[in-house]
C-alpha cells in the first residue's frame, strides 16, 4: 500500500492541477453566464447611438415576434467583481409595476426591504450582487462606470432579491431625471410568452432588424442569451486551446515521472513476479494482474484528485466566493474530460514499462540476485 | 512417474570461452523416491535442479517425466505442469511482503478453498509456526520465513518437490523437524533435495554427487 502512494499521489496531484485550471477557467464562463442569466427570460433591444430604437422597427418587431410583453427600461451600468476582474452589469430603470414583473419573471422574490420609491435614488439587488458590493440594506452604493452609461450619484440599497437570476432594479423616473440626456438609452425588454419561445421570439426580432429599414437599424442590437454564449465561445476559444496545450504538458511530465516511479515500484516487486513465474504462473496472467492493479491504482489516484479538487473548491466557494458574491464553477463534465488523459496516459506508460520488463523476466536471474 | 535426465548439459558462453555448468548428466529418480544432490559450492547442483524442474532450459539433453519428454513440451505446457505438479523450496524464502504468512503459503493454489486453507494450517502446525499464520513476513524471524516457504512448497501436494538447501538457516532440531515434514511428501511423489549437509540425506534412496558440473557418483541407498 505504502509503495503505491508515490504513483497514486502523482496522479492525484496532476488531476487536481488540471481540474483546478479547468474549473477556474470555467468560472470565467460561468461568471458571465450566471450574472447575465436574466437574459434567459427576456431579450433587450437597444439602439447604441440613439435615445431609443426606431419606433417603426419596434412596431414591426412586436408584430413579428408577438412577445407577451415589452417593458420600457433605461439601463445604466455598474461593475461587479469576478474571478477575471471587474465586469459591467446593467441596472434596469423601470416603472414600479414593471420592476416587480421583472423580478417575478426571473424567478426572484423580495426577501428583505422594499421596492424603490419613484424619483428617489434607490435600488434593489440580488443577494449575490449585494454581497459582491459588500452592501446591506440602507447602505449607499457607488455605482459609477467609466465607459458605459452610469449615474454619478450614490444610490441606497432598499431591497434584496433572492431565488432567481441575478438582477438589479431601480426607478425609471429617477434615472431619467439624473442621467444626462445624451447618454440615456432606452432598452426595450422583450418578454416571450413562455421561456421556451425565447429563441423563436429572438429570431423573429433579428429578421425584422435585418429586413426593416437597415439604415435606421445599423446600430440597433438585440442582446440575447444565445449571442452572449456565442461571443463567449469565440472569445474564450483561445483560452481553451491554451488549456489543451497546458494539459498535454502537465500530463507528459506526470507520465514521465510516474513511469520512473512505476519502474522503482516494479523493481521492488521483481522477486514476487519471479517467484510466481517460477511456480508456473503464466506471464499473461501476471500481466493481467498487473493491468488490474495499475488500473485500480490510476482510478483511485484519479478519483482522489477529483475528490481533492471538489473539496478544495467547495471550501473556497463556501468560505470566500459565495460570501463575496463571486461565481465559482462547480466541477463540470469538461473538468472530468480534461483530467481523463492523465490516468489513461500515466496508466499506459507505467504499465507499458512494467510489462516490457515482465516479458523479459528470468525468474532464476532474479532469485539468484539475492 | 519417475523423473529422468538424459545427457543434460548447460553452458554459459562468452566471446572468449564456454563454461559448462552441467555436463552430460544422466540420472533417474523413481516415483516415490527421496533423492539428494550433493557436491561442493559451484559444482552445478542448483543448476541441475533448475534444469530438472524446467526453470532453466538445457543447452542440450532431455528431461522425462515417466516416458513423456517434459523438456520438449511447449513453454505454456511446461508452465502448467510446473504449476500443477511441481513444488519448489528455494534457498531464500521469497515471501511476498504484503501478504500474511497463510496467504503466502496459499500462493501456489490458484483459487484456494476451505480444504486448501485447512491443509495450509496443518502444514504450518507441523512446522511449528501456526501462530504466525496471520502475521506479515517482516514480523517473522529468518527461520520462520524459511518454514513458511516450505509450507508454500508443499501446500498443493506436488508430485515432484524440488528443494534447494532447505535447512541452511535452521538450527539442527528445527532442521530435523523440517526434514520429517519434507519426507512425508513421499506419500504424494518424489523429493529431490540439493544440499551440502550429508545428515539431511540419511534417509535418501539415492544420492548424486556432482563436481565441476559432472555427475561423478551415484549412491543407491534405501529402497
Amino acid at each position: 500500500m505504502a509503495r503505491t502512494l508515490p504513483v497514486g499521489g502523482a496522479i492525484a496531484i496532476s488531476v487536481f492541477l488540471i481540474a483546478s485550471i479547468v474549473t477556474l477557467l470555467n468560472s470565467v464562463d460561468d461568471s458571465i453566464l450566471v450574472n447575465y442569466g436574466f437574459l434567459r427570460h427576456f431579450s433587450a433591444l437597444t439602439a447604441q447611438f440613439e435615445t431609443e430604437p426606431d419606433p417603426a422597427t419596434v412596431k414591426a418587431a412586436r408584430q413579428a415576434a408577438k412577445p407577451q410583453k415589452v417593458i420600457d427600461s433605461v439601463p445604466y451600468f455598474t461593475t461587479i467583481k469576478t474571478v477575471f476582474g471587474q465586469m459591467p452589469v446593467p441596472i434596469y430603470g423601470v416603472d414600479a409595476s414593471d420592476g416587480q414583473e421583472l423580478a417575478r419573471l426571473t424567478g426572484n422574490r423580495l426577501v428583505a426591504g422594499r421596492w424603490p420609491t419613484p424619483n428617489e435614488p434607490e435600488l434593489v439587488l440580488s443577494r449575490s450582487w449585494a454581497n459582491n458590493k459588500q452592501a446591506k440594506i440602507g447602505d449607499e452604493i457607488e455605482l459609477k462606470h467609466e465607459r458605459l452609461p452610469a449615474l454619478e450619484q450614490k444610490q441606497k440599497l432598499v431591497g434584496i432579491l433572492e431565488g432567481g437570476k441575478n438582477l438589479a432594479i431601480t426607478d425609471r423616473s429617477y434615472v431619467l431625471l439624473e442621467m444626462p440626456a445624451a447618454v440615456v438609452r432606452t432598452s426595450l425588454l422583450f418578454v416571450p410568452r413562455s421561456p421556451s419561445q425565447l429563441t423563436e421570439m429572438n429570431n423573429a426580432i433579428n429578421q425584422t432588424l435585418k429586413a426593416y429599414s437597415p439604415e435606421h437599424n445599423a446600430y440597433t442590437q438585440l442582446y440575447t442569451y444565445e449571442k452572449l454564449v456565442q461571443e463567449l465561445r469565440r472569445t474564450l476559444g483561445f483560452l481553451y486551446t491554451f488549456l489543451a496545450v497546458a494539459d498535454a504538458l502537465v500530463i507528459g511530465a506526470v507520465a514521465l515521472l510516474s513511469g520512473f516511479l512505476a519502474n522503482i515500484y516494479f523493481e521492488q516487486r521483481l522477486p514476487e513476479f519471479g517467484l510466481l513465474s517460477a511456480f508456473g504462473f503464466r506471464r499473461e496472467k501476471l500481466a493481467r494482474r498487473l493491468a488490474i492493479e495499475s488500473g485500480a491504482l490510476v482510478t483511485i489516484g484519479w478519483l482522489a484528485g477529483l475528490g481533492l479538487t471538489a473539496l478544495v473548491f467547495a471550501l473556497l466557494d463556501y468560505f470566500y466566493m459565495k460570501p463575496n458574491g463571486l461565481v465559482l464553477a462547480s466541477m463540470s463534465r469538461m473538468a472530468l474530460v480534461y483530467t481523463l488523459p492523465a490516468p489513461i496516459i500515466v496508466g499506459a506508460a507505467s504499465l507499458g514499462t512494467v510489462l516490457l520488463r515482465l516479458y523479459r523476466l528470468d525468474p532464476i536471474e532474479i532469485m539468484e540476485r539475492r | 512417474m519417475s523423473l529422468r535426465a538424459d545427457r543434460l548439459t548447460l553452458t554459459f558462453s562468452t566471446p572468449r570461452a564456454t563454461t559448462f555448468a552441467v555436463r552430460e548428466v544422466s540420472l533417474n529418480i523413481g516415483e516415490r523416491e527421496f533423492a539428494g544432490i550433493m557436491g561442493p559450492s559451484g559444482s552445478g547442483k542448483t543448476s541441475l535442479l533448475h534444469l530438472l524442474s524446467g526453470l532453466r532450459t538445457a543447452t542440450s539433453g532431455k528431461v522425462y517425466l515417466g516416458d513423456w519428454e517434459y523438456s520438449g513440451a511447449s513453454p505454456t505446457r511446461q508452465l502448467d505442469i510446473r504449476r500443477e505438479q511441481f513444488g519448489f523450496i528455494f534457498q531464500q524464502p521469497f515471501l511476498i511482503p504484503y501478504l500474511h504468512v497463510l496467504e503466502n503459503v496459499l500462493v501456489p493454489v490458484e483459487t484456494p478453498g476451505p480444504s486448501d486453507i485447512e491443509h495450509a494450517m496443518e502444514l504450518l502446525e507441523e512446522l511449528g509456526i501456526a501462530d504466525l499464520a496471520h502475521k506479515f513476513p517482516n514480523e517473522c524471524s529468518g527461520g520462520e520465513r524459511v518454514r513458511a516457504a516450505m509450507a508454500r512448497g508443499l501446500v498443493h501436494r506436488p508430485r515432484y518437490l524440488f528443494v534447494d538447501e532447505p535447512t541452511a538457516s535452521l538450527d539442527s532440531a528445527t532442521g530435523n523437524r523440517v526434514m520429517a515434514v519434507l519426507q512425508r511428501q513421499l506419500n504424494h511423489g518424489m523429493l529431490l533435495v540439493v544440499t551440502h549437509d550429508p545428515e539431511m540425506l540419511e534417509n535418501a534412496n539415492v544420492i548424486f554427487r556432482m563436481r565441476d558440473g559432472v555427475l561423478c557418483d551415484t549412491v543407491r541407498g534405501k529402497d
